[in-house]
């Protein structure tokens, strides 16, 4: 008996222990004495996995990966970049695009254009809109890779059931959320109160030529193009499928694979998980299109991240090698097929190679050229937070689009978007 | 003239003694809770970001706190805040008194089986707990499964995605992950309510409800006081549940103070702010709790 207890009782610690080292984090280190070791910081999407594979064979340093998920990153990074350098801070980050006129005003990056000439880097390689994304006060923080944006993804076996042309405007793209809502589905698009839905209606708003701000740099967040994307995105959402008010991008990637909705606006970094059979019902009939506005025209709010060298960094030499081989034509093209990100360098984006692997790219490619970034301005997070709310609201109540929209230009106007 | 004696601290007879056993706590406090929160202080006073310095020109004075009480935002958070508090707390004690005694009841050999089972929400982190929920509230998850078997659907209880039921939708999922806490707590405190009043009760010819209120309730008063703080406290500061469950929306409905506070921090840069909107979060909790937990005990002392 006494022995049977102890036997129970050994499982159980053995158990503790195996499920301890499953859910004891995201840490992943290839240690090698002599060598330098670099402490990266990447965000635990689903390319993070690829990332520690390919980390794990870079030969200059030793890399510890730590991926943590989209919700903690930025506050680990801003945490690390307080601490002393060589206390366990990161050397390199991998920092979204929109948080680096934040990093980069606050210090927190190492210019890296020394780097770059002594490493001979010709970053004309890397598209230029994304490019000038990592370009502060004329000094070099980071490379950029990993761009995103919001197109269509949609079951042709759907469509061709329903003899449904794919959209090419954002009536026709409301007509056919429309048809699917009427039959029990409806479209997939993030209504949840968060930077998703933002992302949409930028692109909304871009892509019919609109902006935040008028010529002269005003809040112009209720102009006629302004309102008239918050009310498609109004549209979408009433044509929606149920439960979209509380999905952010990961489940609305979900929804179309799964085909609880033959049709949804995801994130193009998403869309390798559609070709996955362990993971998608649509791995044949999934096809693409770029996310167009009422004027038949598709532009992305450019979103990439950014590979940097963290200031505090004890191996900036290190990490800067770090950041220019990740950056790499080939070290890029290995991850793009593998797992179809998209990189940043130009000449990636037409290897038939690639193409015949991510067949969302023409999509991508065609939002990114016709794209814009978000401003670098400080206040910029007080108009997008401000944004979150606003769209929410046009999402879960009957209030009228356009006296949203009004409501929040009256409620910005103290606010100052000139720097 | 008595002449007064005086002490003389002497080294030798160890009289610093005390003073030194208490020194590594003493300075550990002041370093890990007091510095910090003084520190936190006055950088309510100043408007900087990350990565920013104190400055004369920063300094802005009381104007963090003042902005507060004219920001509809953080009006609308604390009122979610504690209506989030009041109704996570009520349900709390209602579910766990009822789980509690209802255990109380059953055979040793059930109640040895079942107690395990429902406290184990206690054991899951409240982000997972946020997560579970999240596919609970899914229109393909079980919530609806089993209300479309009785007729019901999403536009009956909307749950996570309408403005009207969203505080309501992470409360349910509060008192699912704490209940267990307060059935633990409350079942030490039945125990140790002597058998002889419920003998003299049912003597007395006094029913069920005239027993637990005249004899039960009064009982587990000071268990009820301790929950009520230690859940008061949990509740005013919450954030990892609704964060994960709503992220604060519909449209502001179910946000809190932290979770407001964090956006201030995090996602526009606005540190003195959100330190600000911290301090007040943890004015308002001594001021709901503390203060009627120390008359409790003030009352208790002088009885």
């Amino acid at each position: 008996m006494r022995n049977s207890v102890r036997k129970v009782m050994c499982m159980a610690m053995v158990a503790c222990l195996a499920l301890g080292g499953v859910f004891a984090g995201g840490k992943t280190e290839t240690s090698d004495p002599g060598k330098p070791n670099l402490l990266v910081s990447v965000w635990a999407g689903p390319h993070a996995d690829l990332q520690k594979e390919v980390s794990s064979t870079f030969t200059k340093s030793a890399v510890t990966i730590d991926d943590v998920d989209y919700g903690s990153l930025k506050q680990k990074q801003l945490t690390s970049f307080q601490s002393v350098s060589g206390s366990g801070n990161y050397d390199v980050v991998w920092v979204n695009s929109q948080w680096m006129k934040e990093y980069t005003d606050a210090g927190y990056l190492l210019p890296i254009d020394g780097y770059l000439k002594a490493a001979g880097i010709d970053t004309s390689i890397y598209a230029k809109g994304l490019f000038d994304g990592c370009v502060f006060n004329g000094q070099t923080y980071g490379l950029p890779t990993f761009a995103q944006t919001m197109i269509i993804a949609y079951d042709s076996e759907a469509f061709e059931k329903a003899g449904l042309a794919v959209p090419k405007n954002a009536d026709e793209l409301i007509a056919v959320a429309k048809y699917f809502k009427e039959r029990g589905t409806g479209i997939a698009l993030p209504a949840k109160q968060g930077t998703a839905a933002v992302t949409l209606f930028s692109q909304l708003l871009f892509s019919d030529g609109g902006y935040y701000f008028d010529g002269n740099g005003k809040l112009d967040i209720a102009s006629d193009k302004a309102v008239q994307a918050a009310a498609i995105y109004d549209e979408l959402v009433k044509y929606s499928v149920e439960g979209t008010l509380a999905w952010h991008h990961d489940e609305v990637a979900e929804a179309v694979r799964m085909k609880d909705a033959p049709i949804g606006l995801i994130m193009s970094g998403l869309a390798n998980q559609n070709a996955d059979p362990e993971k998608s019902l649509i791995v044949d009939t999934v096809k693409y299109a770029p996310l167009v506005g009422r004027s038949g025209i598709a532009a992305a709010t450019n979103s990439f991240w950014v590979w940097a060298v963290a200031k505090n960094s004890a191996n900036a030499q290190a990490a800067a090698d770090y950041v220019i081989w990740m950056t790499s034509y080939d070290v890029e093209k290995k991850q793009t097929l593998a797992d179809q990100q998209v990189s940043a360098i130009n000449e990636l984006s037409k290897d038939p190679e690639i193409l015949a692997k991510a067949p969302f790219l023409p999509a991508v490619m065609q939002q990114l050229a016709a794209g814009k970034i978000d401003p670098p301005l400080a206040n910029f997070g007080k108009l997008k937070a401000a944004l979150v709310v606003s769209l929410s609201e046009i999402a879960s109540s009957d209030s009228a689009p356009a006296d949203v929209m009004k409501r929040l230009q009256a409620d910005l106007q103290g606010v100052d978007f000139s720097k | 003239m008595v002449k007064q004696k005086t002490f003389e601290w002497s080294l030798e007879r160890g009289d610093l003694l005390p003073l030194l056993m208490m020194l590594p706590t003493l300075l550990v406090i002041l370093f890990v809770m007091v510095f910090p929160l003084v520190y936190g202080l006055l950088l309510s006073f100043f408007t900087i970001g990350f990565g920013g310095s104190l400055s004369p020109d920063s300094f802005v004075g009381l104007d963090n706190y003042l902005q507060f009480f004219t920001d509809p935002v953080a009006m609308k958070a604390t009122l979610n805040t504690v209506l989030f508090s009041f109704g996570a707390i009520a349900g709390d004690f209602v579910l766990g008194t009822l789980v509690s005694l209802g255990l109380l009841k059953l055979r040793r050999s059930a109640s040895v089986l079942i107690r395990p089972i429902v406290t184990m929400p206690l054991l899951v982190s409240p982000v997972v707990v946020g997560l579970i929920w999240r596919y609970i509230y899914d229109p393909k998850g079980i919530l609806y499964y089993f209300l479309g078997k009785i007729g019901l659907g999403i536009s009956n209880f909307p749950g996570v995605t309408a403005a009207s039921t969203s505080l309501l939708s992470t409360i349910i999922a509060h008192w699912w992950q704490v209940t267990p806490f307060v059935i633990i707590v409350l079942t030490a405190g039945l125990l140790s309510i002597p058998e002889e009043y419920y003998e003299a009760s049912k003597i007395d010819g006094a029913g069920p409800f005239r027993t637990f209120f005249q004899i039960t309730l009064p009982q587990l008063l000071n268990v009820y006081v301790v929950i009520m703080l230690v859940s008061g406290v949990d509740t005013i500061k919450i954030f990892d549940l609704i964060f994960a469950l709503t992220g604060g929306g519909p449209n502001n409905s179910s946000i809190s103070l932290s979770i407001y506070a964090y956006s201030q921090a995090f996602e526009q840069s606005n540190l003195s702010y959100s330190i600000a909107i911290s301090i007040l979060t943890m004015l308002l909790t001594f001021c709901i709790f503390g203060i009627p937990f120390i008359k409790h005990n003030l009352s208790k002392g002088n009885r």
